[in-house]
């Protein structure tokens, strides 16, 4: 696949939101060949020319028959999917290196702005959960067009506040969403792992499917710093940590390691799926990472 | 160990180091804010490795201050240097060498001054890197060696190893003066004295080692160090020979006394004139004692005669003969003058003067030829000045007033080695006393007039029996002249002459005076019975004839025998200088060679004089002019030369201590190759070099490490 959509530094100095969204979305499809758009509908839409080496399950032997011409069937999918967007707001998700790549925070609103386009699209319905250690905005899902402004317009305005509570708010999302559906999760899951995994056994445990995002920025895995610095806690007022990265960037990264592949394997035991990018990952390979799990779904 | 830099300068490079703690402080304080997501982790990694952060911080800081202290230590190029730091590594070192006598004393390596000299030779041959180095030789007068100071090397150690001893003395306190006058034109700091010696009876007067050690501070001497050559041995030899201070005749028998230090038990010593031995005898005092020996000898014929008394040789070989010239006079002319010749002819008894020194004589007639004295009387009108220059003794007796010329002529002859004899009783001549005569001689005091009866007069005293005047004379002859008895005679009073006889009272009757090179004798009575009877003593003809000769004589023994550091020197008769003026001085070596020396014509008053250059070696110094022999004088070695003590060094350096130069050493153990690595210090730039790359290797595994 050639990526054709933007990268996320290309984005970082661009500030409407919808249109970075489309031009994410539009550039994604251009180099994805054959639109997923098309792919899983179960409603007959068109015809379409075979080309070779393509699968030949949806191809019209009727029509074949009739012409000896090798025709498709297109469908339009049917917008039975609910699709909700859970976006962690809280203070670490406003951290970034400032090396010209934008805060987690950024980067998750616009992954989210990019879903929502996608989504719509394919006329799903999309709903919005934005949360720090508490509820700060929710748009119910629906798969109208202006829902679009809606998801955008709390998107648009979102900062980073307060601390995290990731573990409480997806129990509050499990239970505030009964319907089944798919869950979209923008964090950096800087919060216990138990209860962030616990949080998502009960969203899988309600019916749901979770794609889970988890959004760092690259100095948070490698700690390159230079120097010796001051390090202050976003969301822990008055801690702070004076070092020597270099001094301790080896023993940083084992645990870092050590957290991440607790994620990893709780989110495999639950069969979330746990979709690792950092804040100059391509956008394609989250949405790529969807596409994946929904065409699992269907 | 001081150290010492050849690049002080570049030691102003060490404040490079607050360079990295310039950093280091800055690095502390200027540490950025960085909002982080989550500090979890970061918090416990910084708790297990917050400690040994800091303390490899400030190891590192450790580890770079130092190698920026070595490597600003190395380029200042540092020695180590067991003597005196110094600037940029070099010193002035100014060599005092002991050239005495007793420096040739010999070892199994040589001699003493020998083994000097190689020292002062290796010393500046390693003298290098700038280092400059005067070497003093110091016998009796200490002479720089060179005529400025020099730059130390093979050439300087060359020139110091031709240096020769002398047969002189050693005068510490004089060589460490003359060392203080180069060390002010030292060019360098330290400057260092290096005294080369062996001490030999060092008995130096304390007074003037404190002056020479306050000199020596004066001048920036920061160090003086002592290195002493020989130990104490017995080697027997003449420390002295003592010649008779008069007038010798020929065939006249003579005692001479010798005083020698004894080798060994039973030394035979001897006596030689004119190369042949005349007496011997045997020392009987025991080794390493001083004993006196007396060898008779018989005046040989009138002339100047040279000898020695010798003795084994041995390893201070400078003091096994020791050589004299001996003068014999066929005749001393007297010159007596008397009262005006129209006057009261014989007034005063000036007959028994001449009756005393010349039998027989007469106005007209010089009487027995067989004396040695040829008596001219002259009444004082008669005088003329040029008759004092055909006079060996002037002999005054109660003659009134000579006149002013003539006054000053008798003065200028007495300071030219003059003899005379001035007696005086006639009591119409006190002013003239106190008014010309006195003065002339240069005598103070007052003069007094004493006129007793027949009962008053009084004995007279011998006051020093040891004057050569008495000196030979048995005890029952000093007492018969102690019996003659004044009754008239002038009395002088603090007059500061060295009185030799004087009456009970104290009153002086015989004072005895010097005036230039001549010598007077004063008689304040005259021989007229009312005065006194002395010219009626059995006595008088030996103490007038003993007076006479010694006063007519002496001045030429103490002329033609000297010690090593005069200069010889030969007063020329009238006209011999217009003829051809000796010029040359020769000595003999003793080994058959002679060595010639410089003179030089000079004047003393109207009479002719050939000086030579100091003497500083002993033997027998000839005057020779148009291939004659026009005289020849004796230099012998200091009398204390050949004694065996040795002073211990850390005595000089003791009373230069306590004179406030306390930074003396002694160098006992210190071998000159020892002594020259020590000035020349441990070049220490390669291991300073090599620690701070050692240094900076650790800082930079550490800070990877660390990284």
């Amino acid at each position: 696949m050639r990526a054709i959509a933007p990268t996320p530094a290309e984005v970082a100095g661009l500030d409407r939101l919808d249109l970075i969204a489309r031009l994410v979305v539009e550039g994604f499809l251009v180099g994805l060949h054959r639109s997923p758009y098309h792919g899983f509908s179960v409603e007959f839409a068109e015809y379409r020319q075979y080309i070779p080496g393509e699968p030949v399950t949806h191809m019209d032997w009727r029509v074949f028959a009739k012409t000896d011409r090798h025709y498709l069937k297109v469908f339009a999918e049917e917008t039975n999917l609910r699709a909700t967007l859970l976006v962690d707001g809280s203070a670490s998700m406003g951290f970034t290196a400032d090396d010209g790549r934008p805060t987690k925070l950024g980067y998750a609103r616009l992954l989210a702005a990019s879903f929502t386009h996608l989504l719509l699209r394919q006329n799903d319905a999309v709903g919005l959960e934005v949360f720090d250690e508490g509820p700060r905005a929710s748009v119910p899902a629906r798969a109208v067009k202006r829902q679009l402004f809606h998801v955008l317009k709390h998107l648009d305005r979102l900062q980073p506040g307060r601390g995290t509570s990731l573990g409480t708010m997806l129990h509050r999302a499990a239970e505030r969403l009964p319907r089944r559906g798919l869950m979209l999760l923008f964090s950096d899951l800087m919060d216990e792992p138990e209860d962030v995994l616990s949080g998502l056994k009960h969203l899988r445990h309600r019916g749901h499917e979770v794609i889970v995002f988890q959004i760092l920025d690259p100095r948070e895995l490698d700690l390159d710093f230079k120097r010796e610095a001051r390090f202050i806690d976003l969301e822990r007022p008055g801690h702070e940590v004076r070092l020597e990265p270099a001094h301790v960037r080896a023993h940083y990264r084992d645990r870092v390691d050590a957290w991440r592949g607790i994620l990893r394997r709780g989110c495999r035991r639950q069969r979330v799926d746990l979709v690792e990018v950092s804040t100059d990952t391509p956008f394609d390979r989250a949405l790529l990472a969807y596409l994946s799990k929904r065409k699992r779904m269907s | 160990m001081p150290i010492s830099f050849l690049n002080p300068g570049l030691l102003l490079g060490a404040v490079a180091v607050a360079v990295p703690i310039i950093l280091h402080l800055l690095n502390r304080r200027r540490v950025r804010d960085i909002h982080f997501s989550d500090l979890r982790f970061l918090e416990e990694v910084q708790i297990q490795r917050s400690r040994s952060l800091g303390l490899r911080r400030l190891l590192l800081l450790l580890l770079r201050v130092l190698a920026i202290l070595l490597i600003a230590l190395a380029v200042a190029r540092p020695r180590l240097s067991g003597l005196a730091p110094g600037d940029a590594g070099r010193v002035s070192m100014l060599v005092v060498i002991d050239a005495s006598a007793s420096m040739q004393t010999a070892g199994d390596e040589g001699s003493r001054f020998a083994k000097a000299v190689a020292y002062a030779a290796t010393t500046a041959a390693d003298l290098t890197g700038g280092s400059e180095i005067q070497a003093l030789l110091a016998g009796d007068e200490p002479r720089a060696v060179f005529g400025d100071w020099m730059r130390g090397g093979e050439g300087v150690a060359g020139a110091l190893r031709e240096l020769a001893p002398t047969d002189g003395g050693f005068d510490l306190p004089a060589a460490l003066s003359s060392a203080a006058v180069w060390a002010r034109a030292a060019r360098h700091r330290p400057a260092l004295v290096l005294v080369l010696s062996d001490l030999q009876l060092a008995s130096w007067d304390a007074a003037a080692l404190a002056r020479a050690a306050a000199e020596l501070s004066g001048a920036g001497v920061d160090r003086v160090m002592l290195r002493a050559f020989g130990e104490e041995q017995v080697n027997g030899g003449v420390r002295d020979v003592r010649l008779p201070l008069r007038a010798v005749q020929p065939g006249e028998t003579l005692q001479l006394r010798v005083e020698v230090l004894v080798g060994r038990s039973a030394q035979p010593f001897w006596l030689e004139i004119a190369g042949e031995r005349v007496a011997e005898t045997v020392a009987t005092a025991r080794a390493g004692e001083i004993d006196s020996l007396v060898f008779a000898l018989t005046a040989p014929a009138a002339g100047t005669h040279t000898g020695l008394v010798g003795t084994e040789s041995d390893r201070f070989t400078v003091d096994d003969d020791r050589p004299f010239v001996l003068g014999v006079r066929d005749s001393i002319e007297v010159l007596l003058v008397h009262g005006e010749q129209g006057g009261a002819v014989g007034r005063g008894g000036w007959r028994y003067w001449q009756q005393a020194l010349a039998p027989g004589a007469t106005r007209d007639e010089p009487g027995d030829a067989a004396s040695i004295f040829r008596v001219r009387a002259l009444g004082s009108d008669e005088l003329e000045t040029s008759d004092l220059e055909r006079s060996d003794l002037f002999v005054y007796l109660d003659a009134g007033s000579l006149g002013r010329g003539t006054t000053e002529a008798l003065a200028r002859w007495l300071r030219e080695g003059g003899g005379a004899v001035f007696q005086f009783g006639d009591y119409n001549l006190a002013g003239y006393l106190s008014a010309v005569l006195l003065p002339m001689l240069g005598v103070d005091g007052n003069v007094s007039y004493r006129n007793r009866s027949d009962t008053g007069a009084e004995e007279a005293r011998i006051l020093d029996r040891s004057h050569p005047l008495f000196r030979g004379l048995t005890d029952a002859s000093l007492s018969t002249l102690e019996r003659a008895r004044w009754r008239r005679h002038f009395a002088l009073q603090d007059s500061g002459l060295a009185v030799l006889m004087a009456g009970e009272s104290g009153v002086p009757l015989l004072a005895a005076g010097a005036l230039g090179n001549g010598r007077f004798a004063l008689l304040p009575f005259n021989l007229s019975s009312g005065s006194s009877d002395l010219a009626r003593n059995p006595m008088f003809l030996p103490f007038a004839q003993r007076l006479a000769a010694l006063l007519a004589g002496g001045g030429d023994e103490g002329e033609r025998n000297l010690v090593v550091g005069a200069s010889p020197r030969l007063v020329l008769g009238d006209g011999e200088s217009l003829r051809d003026p000796p010029s040359l001085l020769f000595r003999n070596a003793g080994d058959g060679g002679r060595d010639q020396l410089p003179a030089r014509m000079s004047w003393e008053g109207e009479r002719p004089v050939v000086v030579g250059e100091t003497a500083r070696r002993k033997g027998l110094y000839t005057f020779i002019a148009g291939g004659d022999t026009v005289g020849v004088v004796a230099v012998a070695p200091p009398p204390t030369e050949g004694d065996p003590r040795l002073r211990a060094p850390d005595d000089v350096l003791t009373q230069l201590a306590a004179a406030g130069l306390e930074m003396g050493r002694d160098l006992a153990t210190v071998d000159a190759d020892g002594f020259a690595a020590a000035l020349r210090g441990r070049e220490l730039a390669p291991v300073l070099l090599l620690l701070a790359i050692l240094l900076l290797l650790a800082e930079t595994a550490l800070s990877r490490r660390a990284g």
